[in-house]
């Protein structure tokens, strides 16, 4: 599956357009987590705990929106969009990433 | 290896970090001297267990501020804490002949004040993840008795949707063109918006426990206010004559506070009628 944040394929020519698809994810930073990552905050370094989730909830979202994408038939996906919001609360800790992009088919 | 000399050069450079925490630390036990011989007890309780730490700390916080340039972490709270309690419970009426402190559900309640504001990250660890792991546990527990699977599993951690909206001959893209078509007009920009409904909470306890806990992805309907909001944006684009929409860029906002939240879907586009319509009726 290919999937590109730009509008068109040079090369190729694209057959079908689908339509838009989506995927989200949530990434709920616990507060055991929180805990340690202020420590490492003051002792300095990376608080690499939340790259690294931040890093499997965008995989997840993209593969949601790869599974729906192949679901309806498409080949490749274009004019994607990364999002990461900040979803409140009192903790305000839940990060959620969406991934909005056009299903098309393109001939290979 | 740092030499003597380096050491030395550490401390100077380090002097009124240090002059900070000593001073901290005398004004602290000078309040808590105080507090003891003017016997300022309430419900049979020295307020100096409370307030000499936190007295302390802010002396040594505001020296650090001004003259060190940071803040160094309140060590004199720390240090003066120890040292009132060694004194309180360990040696009674060593120095002073009254004795500071007796047992009651107060001085309990007032000891626990008191760790919270030695030792602040344990003690919140221990009240927001340890004791509502085990209420969580608690409530759970009937159910696993029971044999029944709680709701809690098989929770969604991502989803993904292809929007569809009935009515639409051409797709709408998340792209400026489509190939093989031309785009007769341009009708202008086009919006819809959808509140994205929290699920209901019944009770007020657990409406309290979901402040604590991370959001959960089916919590949120976010694909009907998706779905929403691109059908509504549609509906605009339609009443204004136009084919399909292209350049389609969903944005999600979240607004509220204590009272719960809201999260609002935005979808943006640009309304166009293209050149050949492949089905005219």
């Amino acid at each position: 599956m290919l999937v590109l944040t730009s509008p068109t394929i040079q090369g190729k020519e694209i057959t079908k357009y689908y339509g838009l698809v989506t995927g989200d994810a949530l990434l709920g930073a616990n507060l055991y987590k929180d805990l340690f990552s202020g420590v490492r905050d003051v002792v300095g370094g990376r608080t690499s705990k939340y790259e690294e989730e931040l890093t499997t909830a965008r995989n997840l979202a993209m593969k949601s929106m790869i599974e729906k994408a192949e679901q309806e038939g498409a080949n490749a996906i274009i004019g994607t969009r990364v999002a990461y919001h900040n979803l409140g609360g009192t903790m305000g800790n839940t990060i959620m990433v969406t991934i909005i992009g056009t299903a098309v088919t393109y001939q290979e | 290896m740092p030499t003597l000399s380096d050491n030395y050069n550490n401390l100077f450079a380090k002097r009124w970090a240090l002059i900070a925490i000593s001073l901290g630390i005398i004004v602290g036990l000078g309040s808590a001297f105080l507090s003891v011989a003017w016997n300022l007890v309430i419900f049979g309780f020295n307020i100096m267990y409370i307030i000499s730490p936190l007295i302390a700390g802010f002396v040594e916080t505001i020296i650090a501020r001004r003259i060190y340039g940071r803040s160094t972490g309140a060590i004199s709270a720390l240090i003066t804490f120890i040292l009132i309690n060694a004194y309180g419970w360990l040696s009674l009426g060593w120095i002073y002949p009254k004795e500071p402190g007796t047992l009651s559900i107060i001085t309990i309640i007032a000891l626990g004040l008191m760790i919270q504001a030695a030792f602040p990250i344990l003690v919140n660890y221990i009240l927001f993840v340890v004791v509502v792991g085990i209420f969580l546990r608690l409530i759970s527990l009937p159910t696993r008795i029971l044999g029944k699977t709680p709701k809690t599993e098989g929770e969604v951690i991502s989803q993904a949707d292809a929007i569809s909206i009935q009515g639409v001959d051409e797709p709408m893209v998340s792209v400026p063109d489509i190939e093989g078509k031309k785009i007769e007009q341009y009708v202008g920009l086009v919006t819809g918006e959808a509140v994205a409904k929290e699920k209901e909470i019944n009770g007020r306890f657990t409406k309290l426990l979901k402040m604590i806990q991370p959001k959960k992805l089916d919590d949120l309907h976010l694909i009907d206010a998706r779905e929403l909001a691109v059908s509504r944006m549609f509906e605009n684009a339609y009443l204004s004559g136009a084919d399909s929409v292209v350049e389609i860029l969903i944005d999600h906002i979240t607004i509220g506070g204590l009272q719960g939240n809201a999260t609002i879907v935005t979808a943006t586009g640009t309304a166009v009628i293209y050149m050949n319509k492949s089905n005219l009726s």
